[in-house]
């Protein structure tokens, strides 16, 4: 069964700007894949519709069968998410946030909070301190432990680590591989191609709201001549018109 | 499960705003109580004063402005206080545009939405938790009067706390229904200040048109359409036997559950973006 299957999936916003368009892709279940497109190309408004944040103008999304629409909350059960532009309640402790948010999950204890912690080498002192005191780093190490800490059979991250510092970053695709340790499904969207190649199987290219490739790492990169790496064969499908 | 650990959320969320407001409620009823000695020497002024008001704002106290010095028509009083109102109205603003709008605007509804909880269960707890602060607001103002009372009897007509409780208790349910209907601007809207600024405006166009309406009759059909019209606490007490509490209270419950209605309606139906 696939984890995400989207069938032209279409959001046009009230201003008449498209988001996505015709969008259809399919993400199996222990899958890695990234989810890569140029600024506003459409990857954050995909997760959104996949989460029912929005409401598609066509076409439809599915994730493990569910329609993502209609059986929006069996959807979100079974997934974490941590959002691009994370906000956190600044004034919960790092502990009361990570309660708070698996009070709402109450089907699926946080069995995977302690390790989670240790994998990403949470400071246990923060824990009692208010997340408005956090830094970049360790509010986004908090974010991934709230999505995570209920060991959920698929993940879908929104660029996890921009702005995070090499030894931070590291962290995180070090906590995110052992997650997956247990064939989850992740679909990692992201800026930065090298982290990509790190984790991902198959990429995902997004240009103006459609789907410009879907393939493997080595297939992408051979699939453009002369591109010496995958970077450059993704830049090639951004810069085409 | 999932409200009440909002409804838990809800109510730590504004645990300082809550304890401030409530500890101002019960020093302001006291305070208050603390003037009744100076009020009943002067009330023959207050009296030639408040005749001296056009005769619609004096009907619209809704209470014999010649017993001024009737301990009951001076705690009736107090339920009209501006200060009091806006107290409790921006308190309750403060809670019902936090419910979903400040949720969005603020990108905390990007994680909060991202597991298990229904739009409407985001606006449900917002409302529960209103609710009960409203209500602990409530009991502060009677904390307030048996504290204020023991230490400043107001003597002969003091009313008892069995005649202030179902007019604390209405003023109270009168305000969450004005509050309520501030609920569909948090629904609909895409950040807390644009909620805030509609629902600031909703609340007090109503108050407006509610005292206008003692001026020009033709209005007064509308004015029974505004939660504001059904907030009559201070009549309760001053003249208990000409008010209809049941119907009053209809009104105000119907308020309450036509607003949720509709702020679920929207919410549902709402892309969730800034």
């Amino acid at each position: 069964m696939a984890a995400i299957e989207t069938e032209g999936l279409t959001k046009i916003y009230p201003n008449g700007a498209i988001g996505i368009e015709d969008l259809s892709i399919d993400v199996r279940e222990g899958e890695v894949v990234g989810f890569v497109g140029p600024n506003g190309s459409g990857k954050t408004t995909t997760i959104r519709l996949l989460l029912d944040f929005l409401r598609p103008t066509r076409g439809g999304a599915r994730v493990f069968g569910l329609d993502a629409r209609r059986d929006s909350l069996e959807v979100r059960r079974r997934l974490g998410f941590l959002p691009g532009d994370l906000a956190l309640y600044g004034g919960l402790t790092g502990i009361e946030t990570l309660e708070f948010f698996a009070r709402l999950r109450r089907r699926r204890p946080p069995s995977l909070r302690r390790e989670l912690l240790d994998w990403l080498d949470f400071p246990a002192e923060m824990l009692s301190r208010r997340v408005r005191t956090y830094s970049t780093g360790t509010r986004q190490k908090l974010g991934l432990a709230v999505a995570l800490q209920h060991d959920p059979a698929l993940a879908i991250l929104d660029e996890p680590t921009t702005g995070l510092d090499p030894l931070v970053r590291r962290r995180f695709h070090d906590a995110i591989r052992r997650w997956r340790r247990d064939a989850h499904t992740l679909f990692l969207s992201s800026h930065d191609i090298g982290e990509v190649e790190l984790l991902c199987d198959r990429v995902c290219v997004v240009r103006a709201g459609r789907r410009v490739a879907l393939d493997t790492v080595p297939r992408l990169r051979e699939a453009v001549p002369g591109a010496a790496s995958l970077e450059e064969a993704i830049l090639s499908h951004y810069a085409r018109s | 499960m999932t409200l009440l650990a909002l409804l838990r959320f809800h109510l730590r969320r504004h645990r300082t705003a809550f304890v401030a407001a409530v500890s101002v409620g019960f020093l302001h009823q006291i305070a208050f109580l603390a003037l009744f000695r100076f009020w009943k020497s002067n009330s023959e002024l207050a009296t030639t004063a408040i005749r001296l008001l056009p005769k619609p704002i004096r009907e619209g106290f809704g209470f014999p402005v010649e017993d001024l010095s009737d301990p009951r028509v001076y705690e009736a009083l107090y339920f009209m206080r501006p200060e009091l109102r806006a107290l409790l109205v921006l308190f309750g603003v403060a809670v019902s545009t936090a419910a979903l709008a400040g949720e969005v605007g603020g990108g905390t509804g990007d994680l909060l939405f991202s597991h298990p909880v229904r739009r409407r269960t985001a606006i449900l707890s917002g409302a529960l938790a209103a609710a009960i602060q409203l209500a602990a607001f409530g009991v502060a103002i009677l904390l307030g009067f048996v504290v204020g009372t023991a230490l400043l009897p107001m003597g002969d007509g003091q009313p008892t706390i069995a005649q202030l409780a179902p007019v604390v208790g209405m003023a109270v349910f009168g305000t969450l229904a004005i509050v309520a209907t501030t609920f569909p601007f948090s629904a609909a809207c895409a950040s807390r200040a644009q909620a805030v600024g509609w629902s600031l405006a909703l609340v007090i166009v109503p108050m407006f048109l509610d005292f206008v309406v003692l001026f020009w009759k033709p209005i007064e059909r509308v004015a029974p359409c505004f939660p504001e019209h059904w907030y009559r606490p201070h009549r309760i007490l001053a003249a208990p036997a000409v008010q209809s509490i049941p119907t009053i209270a209809g009104c105000l419950a119907a308020f309450c559950v036509v607003s949720f209605g509709v702020s679920a309606w929207i919410a549902e139906r709402r892309d969730l973006s800034r």
